[in-house]
């Protein structure tokens, strides 16, 4: 190779060099140390013979002869002799070098250098390498310096040697020892990378990897020593490298013989390796071992352990038969075809099909068996398979024996070790009835998607594998999407159809459910596209595969945004009834007696200071009656179930304080008359029962005072009137005896005293009257008005006549349900009253009788002196006079008792009136029920 | 044909209160029609004087003069009484009452009373009340 050429040269040429310089200083030294006599040199012009001792002038020539430079310097470095070939070193002419110092020459920095040497030059012999200024290059050169005594004068003789060529050299030595052991190191690293890979190898490598020794004994072999293993053989074996190395196989084996040491004896001694598979019983397993020798004496197996591999080939083996068998056995029809169309393979169902033997059927097209209709159809198939180059499906029919088979092919091509198709092969699978069924679920789908359409429920399913869900029609509508488009993604529906308030608890109760593999249930608000928020009710059941992995979930949808409404209103209701209840201080209860559940309202249990949550029963309630209370109760409650009312007041205590409750009970039964429970309301009727105690008392007093009352009535009209007209009756006696017959004054005075016991009389009479329409008996039957305004008015006849007066009255007067007394007085009373407050003009009085509404209303008008309208809510108090008595007489109680009697049959009583125009009283007598009939 | 009596009328005024009795003596005294007066000072000493309970001794006044209010068996229950005995039942009966009720009024009207004075008795009423009652007979 060219550069290994090179490469010898190079040391070649370098270790001539070497020996030349060698052999020069050798020279140079033996003649400095005048070891030398004569000195041979050859040159170009021959070999010269210089003779050394005593020689002057030899000296000169040699020195002007030789290749060194030579000079001759003072102690101070001038130089006092230099030959030419320093100065053609220099490049210099000599008379500009000598005379001068030689430090002129040297480059600068290698002054400090010389100085060194020419310091020590002129005691003893010294050398040093310098450069020299030589022209404008730098020359390399050696000094050997030498101290001679000249005329008395120390002086050095200086050898300058050319180092140029010698540094050349050595440069190009120094690159190619370089370049050497660049290679070297190259090498080394390749031969410890090899090293390294081999071991690497050897190490990982599956095989296992033994070397031996054989073990002769009179030249026959008889054993074999490993001395070396890998780590795969420790694997294989079993065999530690400890236990292994150093050891004889039989001892290692430990079998009878040692084991193929034939073998291996023959691979040892011809050097042939061998390879071959064997069964050893030791380890129970398969080899395959290589054998070969790579030394005398030595050989190495590589063996792999083929157990596995044997099994395999035993399974493949086996499982070829099942396949075998599989396909002769399965109800499918299997087959292959070659290029032209003919049978390479028809399982057992193919013959069968076609009354035949597969064997029968191999070589043949399909045309000997089928219509050529089905048959050319089927070859097509089979050419598209072959064409596309992959498995296809398809549907296929064959008309056999007068019915109709669908097929579902599986086609697919079979291929030779080349990757060419060679056959057609396929599967077909009776999928007649499997088309029926197809149909009929297609049927049941519609007919399902119809009933949730009708229901308004939609089903979905969650594939758990993609994370996707599939819905029916009727989800698509209850989320108010259109049933063509694709069904959301999970984590879209997330985002856009459930109610963002929702999602999260969706997603966290789906995520609980998948976790705890159990039933999905949820109620939530999902959002249409058009913004409307809807109700739903989710509930999903979790389907798993056998390892119980969650396959999907499969749920209905229910759209339940009505019951919500109706749930919300519901519980508004119930608020709402809370309230009222709270409000009206009822409350409610309700005991279903079948499922023995009593169940309170708020109310009821705040009236009966139970707080809510307690668990309630017929003892609870019991427990809270009074004890005195508590046998009427249970009486009461027991007699309901007996179906008597239940409409009771009792009393309660609550927090120590007792309280009044009324209750009543509405039973329950069922259309056959059976219980079923009851309803009923609990009042709280402490205020009433306390405000009823209270009229209780108030109206006895008010009885008492009556009472009273009455007592006094009964003393003013009999203990009273009776002295009183006792007084009238001496009075008039005494008048009738004496007016006339005593002096003027005396008369006078009896006129006084007649006139004080008449209005005394009159006083008491009407206080009599007034007390006795409060207590006498009011007797309501059908009055004829217009009598009793005839019998008012015979009793004021002197009046009457007296003043002039003419009463009229309207046409007809009504029958009213009144009492006869009270009729005839208040129309006595106000006509009486119209008479006597008559104005300038004869008495005009008017009564009247007009029907409104349901009461009849009275009226007497007058053309008398008026009231000022500032006193017409006075004048129906008792004793209050709008006029002097001696203007016009008056007890001042005449209205008052109209008023009572309006009163006491039901009426109201006013008076229209104004100073000067007279007055009219009116007074009304309610329409009674059978009268309005 | 007209009666000329010759004895004054005589008039059982029952009467408890012995004011009144003096006040309606008195009264009478001065009347043009002459009378007669037996007080009883209640109802049973008039049915005793009577013959109410036997026949011997009997009085047969011409008129009664009753008061209403009387202590024990008022005037009313002696009305009762008196009807009940056919003798007595035809003495016309006059109520002096200082009672002017209409209920006082009306029902001693039903109970067959010839007329009806409150109290204090007006002369010349009664009078003209008598005269209208024994219209047949010329009083002195």
């Amino acid at each position: 190779m060219p550069r290994k050429s090179k490469e010898k040269q190079l040391i070649e040429e370098n270790e001539n060099l070497r020996a030349r310089l060698e052999e020069l200083e050798e020279t140079l030294r033996a003649i400095q140390s005048g070891e030398v006599d004569a000195l041979v040199v050859s040159g170009e012009q021959g070999e010269q013979v210089f003779t050394l001792k005593d020689a002057g002038q030899p000296y000169r020539v040699l020195m002007e002869t030789m290749n060194e430079g030579a000079v001759t310097l003072a102690a101070d470095g001038t130089v006092l002799y230099s030959n030419l070939r320093f100065a053609s070193m220099l490049r210099m002419p000599l008379d500009k070098i000598i005379g001068l110092s030689i430090r002129l020459h040297v480059v600068k920095e290698e002054l400090p250098a010389l100085d060194l040497l020419l310091d020590k030059c002129l005691n003893a012999a010294c050398k040093g390498e310098v450069r020299l200024i030589s022209g404008d290059k730098a020359l390399p050169v050696q000094l050997s310096f030498s101290p001679v005594l000249s005329d008395g004068m120390h002086c050095a003789v200086v050898v300058i040697t050319d180092l140029t060529e010698q540094k050349r050299i050595e440069g190009a030595l120094l690159r190619a020892s370089k370049e050497l052991e660049d290679r070297v190191q190259e090498r080394t690293a390749d031969v410890l990378a090899s090293e390294g890979r081999f071991q690497a190898l050897y190490a990982s490598m599956n095989e296992g990897l033994a070397i031996h020794d054989i073990v002769y004994e009179d030249g026959k072999a008889i054993d074999y020593i490993i001395t070396e293993v890998n780590p795969a053989f420790e694997k294989i074996t079993g065999i530690t490298r400890t236990a292994a190395i150093g050891k004889r196989a039989s001892e290692i084996y430990e079998t009878r013989e040692v084991p193929y040491l034939d073998i291996y004896a023959k691979v040892t001694s011809t050097g042939e390796p061998t390879v071959f598979e064997t069964y050893f019983p030791p380890m129970e397993k398969h080899f395959m071992i290589s054998a070969f020798s790579p030394g005398r004496g030595k050989f190495a197996t590589v063996f792999q352990d083929m157990t596995e591999r044997k099994k395999a080939e035993e399974a493949l083996a086996a499982a070829h038969r099942q396949i075998k068998s599989l396909i002769n056995n399965t109800p499918a029809i299997v087959y292959a075809f070659d290029l032209e169309e003919r049978f390479l393979l028809a399982n057992t169902a193919v013959a069968e099909l076609f009354h035949t033997t597969p064997e029968q059927m191999i070589g043949k097209r399909r045309h000997e068996f089928m219509p050529k209709e089905d048959a050319d159809w089927h070859e097509a198939n089979d050419r598209k398979v072959f064409e596309a180059g992959k498995a296809l499906e398809f549907e296929e029919c064959s008309q056999l024996l007068g019915r109709s088979i669908t097929w579902l092919t599986t086609k697919f091509p079979l291929h030779d070790a080349q990757g060419n198709i060679r056959a057609v092969a396929g599967i077909s699978t009776d999928i007649t009835a499997r088309k029926q069924a197809e149909q009929e679920l297609e049927r049941m789908g519609n007919l399902l998607a119809e009933g949730q359409r009708v229901a308004h429920i939609g089903s979905f399913e969650y594939v758990a594998a993609t994370r996707t869900t599939v819905w029916s029609e009727e989800e698509y509508r209850i989320y108010g999407l259109d049933p063509a488009g694709p069904a959301p993604a999970y984590d879209v529906m997330l985002a856009k159809c459930i109610h963002p308030d929702d999602a999260a608890l969706l997603h966290q109760t789906f995520s609980d459910a998948m976790q705890s593999s159990s039933v999905y249930e949820l109620e939530h608000r999902i959002v249409w596209p058009d913004g409307s928020v809807r109700w739903v009710y989710d509930r999903a059941l979790p389907y798993f595969d056998d390892s119980g992995k969650l396959l999907r979930y499969v749920g209905a949808t229910l759209d339940i945004t009505e019951r919500k409404l109706a749930e919300a209103a519901l519980r508004a209701n119930q608020e709402d009834l809370d309230r009222a209840q709270a409000v009206g201080n009822i409350g409610s209860w309700r005991l279903d007696v079948q499922r023995n559940v009593l169940m309170w309202s708020e109310e009821n249990h705040r009236i009966f200071g139970v707080p809510k949550g307690t668990p309630m029963s017929y003892e609870t309630f019991l427990s809270i009656v009074h004890p005195d209370d508590r046998e009427y109760v249970d009486t009461k409650w027991k007699a309901v179930i007996a179906g008597e009312n239940y409409d009771i007041e009792h009393r309660i205590v609550v927090d120590g304080k007792t309280k009044w409750v009324r209750e009543k009970a509405y039973l329950e039964f069922d259309k056959n008359g059976k219980l079923l429970g009851g309803f009923g309301i609990t009042q709280d009727i402490t205020d009433r029962k306390q405000a009823e105690e209270e009229l209780r008392k108030l109206t006895e007093d008010l009885k008492r005072s009556n009472g009273d009352l009455q007592q006094f009535a009964r003393f003013a009209s009999h203990d009273l009137q009776a002295p009183l007209r006792t007084i009238e009756g001496f009075v008039k006696l005494l008048i009738r005896r004496y007016q006339g017959k005593l002096d003027e004054k005396a008369d006078e005075l009896l006129g006084y005293i007649s006139e004080g016991t008449r209005e005394m009389r009159t006083l008491v009479q009407d206080l009599l009257e007034f007390s006795r329409v409060e207590t006498s008996a009011v007797k309501m039957k059908p009055v004829d008005t217009a009598l009793r305004l005839a019998d008012a008015l015979s009793y004021l006849k002197t009046e009457i006549e007296e003043k002039g007066a003419v009463v009229t009255h309207t046409e007809p007067m009504p029958t009213v349900i009144s009492d006869h007394t009270l009729m005839l007085r208040l129309f006595q009373n106000l006509i009486g009253n119209a008479i006597k407050y008559h104005g300038a003009k004869p008495p005009r009085i008017q009564v009247s009788a007009q029907r409104k509404d349901d009461e009849w209303v009275f009226s007497v008008k007058d053309n008398g002196i008026g009231i000022d309208p500032a006193h017409h809510g006075r004048i129906f108090e008792m004793f209050q006079r709008l006029h002097g008595k001696s203007e016009i007489p008056g007890t001042g109680l005449g209205l008052a008792i109209c008023k009572r009697m309006v009163e006491r049959q039901g009426g109201r009583i006013w008076v229209e009136s104004e100073p000067g125009r007279g007055s009219m009283f009116f007074f009304t007598v309610p329409v009674q029920r059978e009268e309005q009939a | 044909m007209t009666v000329y009596r010759t004895k004054p009328l005589s008039v059982l005024l029952v009467e408890d209160s012995s004011a009144d009795v003096f006040l309606i003596s008195e009264t009478l005294s001065d009347s043009t029609i002459p009378t007669k007066v037996q007080v009883a000072k209640d109802a049973a000493e008039a049915l005793v004087l009577l013959g109410r309970y036997g026949n011997a001794g009997r009085y047969m006044p011409d008129l009664i003069l009753l008061d209403l209010n009387l202590p024990v068996m008022d005037g009313f229950s002696f009305l009762g009484e008196i009807r009940n005995h056919d003798h007595l039942k035809e003495i016309p009966v006059f109520i002096l009452s200082s009672s002017s009720t209409f209920a006082d009024m009306t029902r001693a009207h039903s109970l067959g009373v010839k007329g009806y004075f409150v109290k204090p008795l007006d002369l010349n009423e009664f009078e003209a009340e008598i005269r209208k009652h024994f219209k047949d007979e010329q009083f002195a």
